[in-house]
């Protein structure tokens, strides 16, 4: 298991390097970042939430299995958008409404180096979306409004 | 790779489409054509459907024997893949396969071994269920296990929408297995006996409503019974059908009728249905069916039949 990065530590800004090799390591990391995710009752997982700055997230969303995405593209995002309450295991406890697009397709390759396409609804395709933002080092209170975010920031502050 | 797929229901189709993407599907075999509808004409499996729609042979044999296994052999196949079938393969069976034969489950084996896997996962309230790709063992449900994946449950997944997803993640499993089937054969790992548990055939009568119950439990009956067996209650002796129910989540409401009898009618509520309340707390019926009448909703309902304090059960 892999211990979860927080809001604040630099890593969760960054823009992730792609996975060059799906070598042994990547797996054992994929792995351990299954168990951190589900240890904390998440339901998506990206790299630089463990302190790896790699293009590389997993996805366990309602009704759905585990997924693996390594150097994932978002192919296309539909025009049609909607708003859902998000939390994130990097910013605990904080909560706000994201407008994201329903359905989105994406390519990636799985921990077998296969590269697969994949077109997602509902609950998955918001989850991609977000994790898909971490590998570009951002986060869901980005998209909330200012005066909620600086409230946030104090808050998370004196959480430490 | 030459294989047999060996399915009947809408479930087993998606596996079918994708073991023809990775391999090439010699034969199906399905359960003979069964009588349905009123004049009880003989109707095919859905997997039958599918495999003459794409052109492939389609054997339905009543009895695995001899005769069929001549048929079979006569295919030269390498793999037999079964996901609900119906039947049961003997040894002699799968010694026609060059590598046996491989089955979809779709419960984390070894929990749920039996026929009735996906409404016991609902029925328990299990936070997890999933599907297993297993290899065909002569005891039912208990063979090395090619490949697992868990599924999050959300509770409020009925079998007949959790039924359509996991056809469709088995599919996925299925093209996995097939594509690394090499490594995941010598991979496999045995079931732990002692962690076994069984789900059996589902029947009309256990649909039965206890309102004693809590709203949760109550509430996953219904679920895991949708759209088959059914759940069920009775008013006036009369046989009442529960399609659809919600948890009612308003502690004022709760705490009015808290001393209330379980199986009592207490009002029928605008948006939260016909409420009524339950060994714990309250539950709000949406859709019904009296007896041999039409299902309807609960507004509908509630316009030709007032179910108000009648006590269920
Ligand atoms: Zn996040």
């Amino acid at each position: 298991m892999r211990s979860i990065t927080y809001y604040g530590e630099p890593v969760l800004r960054e823009i992730a390097t792609k996975v060059e090799d799906i070598n042994e390591e990547i797996v054992a990391l994929i792995e351990e970042m299954a168990v951190s995710m589900e240890e904390n009752n998440g339901i998506g997982l990206a790299a630089p939430q463990v302190g790896v700055s790699k293009t590389l997230f997993i996805t366990h969303a309602p009704n759905d299995k585990l997924r693996v995405f390594i150097n994932p593209e978002i192919l296309s995002t539909s025009p049609e958008t909607c708003l859902y309450e998000e939390g994130c295991l990097s910013v605990p406890g904080v909560y706000g409404k994201v407008k994201r697009s329903e359905k989105i397709s994406i390519q990636a390759y799985d921990q077998r180096g296969k590269v697969f396409k994949l077109d997602a609804d509902g609950m998955l395709a918001r989850v991609i979306q977000h994790e898909y933002d971490h590998l570009k080092g951002k986060l869901f209170i980005d998209y909330l409004p200012e005066k909620k975010v600086a409230k946030i920031i104090k808050k998370l502050q004196n959480q430490k | 790779m030459n294989v047999i797929f060996a399915g009947t229901p809408d479930i087993a189709v998606p596996s079918l489409e994708a073991a023809m993407s990775c391999a090439n599907v010699c034969a199906v075999l399905t359960n003979p054509d069964s009588p349905a509808g009123r004049g009880k004409r003989l109707v095919a499996s859905p997997i039958k459907t599918k495999a003459l729609e794409r052109g492939i042979p389609v054997l339905q044999p009543e009895k695995l024997d001899q005769e069929f296994r001549n048929q079979v052999l006569e295919l030269k196949p390498d793999l037999l893949i079964s996901f609900a079938y119906g039947k049961i393969f003997g040894p002699k069976t799968l010694s026609c396969f060059s590598f046996g034969g491989i089955n979809i489950h779709p419960s984390l084996l070894p929990k749920y071994r039996g026929p009735a896997p996906i409404n016991a996962a609902i029925l328990n309230m299990d936070e997890y269920t999933g599907i297993s790709i297993q290899k065909l063992a002569e005891e039912m449900d208990s063979g090395d296990i090619l490949l697992q994946n868990r599924i999050r449950l959300n509770h409020d997944e009925t079998t007949e929408v959790l039924s359509r997803i996991v056809s469709f993640i088995s599919a996925e499993m299925l093209v996995e297995v097939l594509e690394n089937f090499q490594v995941l054969s010598v991979k496999a790992y045995e079931q732990k006996e002692e962690d076994a548990s069984y789900c059996h055939i589902l029947k009309k009568e256990d649909g039965l409503i206890d309102w004693n119950l809590s709203s949760k439990e109550i509430s996953a009956k219904i679920r895991a019974y949708f759209p088959w067996p059914g759940s069920f209650t009775f008013v006036d002796s009369q046989r009442l059908n529960i399609l659809a129910a919600d948890l009612i989540d308003d502690s004022q409401l709760n705490e009015k009728y808290s001393s209330e009898e379980a199986g009592k009618v207490l009002e029928i509520n605008k948006s939260l249905g016909i409420i009524v309340k339950t060994g714990d707390s309250l539950l709000g019926i949406k859709q019904l069916q009296l007896h041999s009448k039409k299902v309807l909703d609960f507004r509908s309902f509630s316009n030709g039949f007032c179910l108000k304090d009648k006590k269920l059960g």
